[in-house]
């Protein structure tokens, strides 16, 4: 089953965002 | 969110396909938690933001949605991406999408709203008419239906006597 494996490093996201053509989804969360 | 929605499988694997993800708990410090959120706050959560490869906010969105409304959500940022690659085609199938596979999601009627912009880049100001209308024919009570009654009676008559010429 896939899981959304969520990246660590805005900078590397955005190269590699910018590389696939894909948009980046930033999610900001609470542990409430 | 992370209860509901991302271990949905079809979540799951739309987010994994065509975007790149990063989260950050807001009650933690992160190295880029200010660059990644830009001029705003957060002042709920989740907050979900939305960029494209360089850097530029395509969305904001606050609050919880649940499945089928957030993968609504991403086909819409999706054709939003597209608009700033001038991919009017590739937009058009992504608002197409998200209004004909999620018609009662709150994305819908924004999706059709924009699909007029694209269509916009394609087929000049009757199709703007056509999808305009079309959107106001089926979410009458949207916001986005209010937002694009602004078609003159006079351009949508010029616009159907070309169309029957």
């Amino acid at each position: 089953m896939t899981e959304i494996q969520w990246r660590d490093r805005l900078q590397p996201a955005m190269e590699e965002a910018r590389d696939a053509r894909k948009p980046l989804l930033l999610y900001f969360w609470t542990p409430e | 969110m992370g209860a509901v929605t991302y271990p949905n499988a079809q979540v799951a694997e739309f987010v994994s396909e065509r975007f790149v993800a990063i989260k950050f708990n807001v009650k933690e410090p992160h190295p880029d938690f200010k660059e990644a959120l830009g001029r705003g706050k957060v002042l709920w959560a989740p907050l979900l933001v939305f960029l494209d490869g360089r850097g530029s906010e395509l969305r904001r969105y606050v609050g919880f949605l649940p499945p089928d409304e957030f993968l609504a959500e991403l086909r819409l940022v999706l054709g939003l991406a597209a608009m700033t690659h001038t991919s009017f085609e590739e937009a058009l199938r992504w608002f197409d999408g998200a209004a004909e596979l999620f018609p009662s999601s709150s994305a819908a009627p924004e999706a059709l709203f924009w699909a007029a912009g694209a269509g916009y880049r394609l087929g000049g100001v009757p199709e703007v008419v056509r999808r305009w209308d079309d959107l106001r024919a089926r979410y009458p009570e949207s916001t986005w239906a209010r937002r694009a009654d602004v078609v003159p009676d006079e351009v949508r008559a010029k616009v159907a006597a070309e169309q029957t010429a």
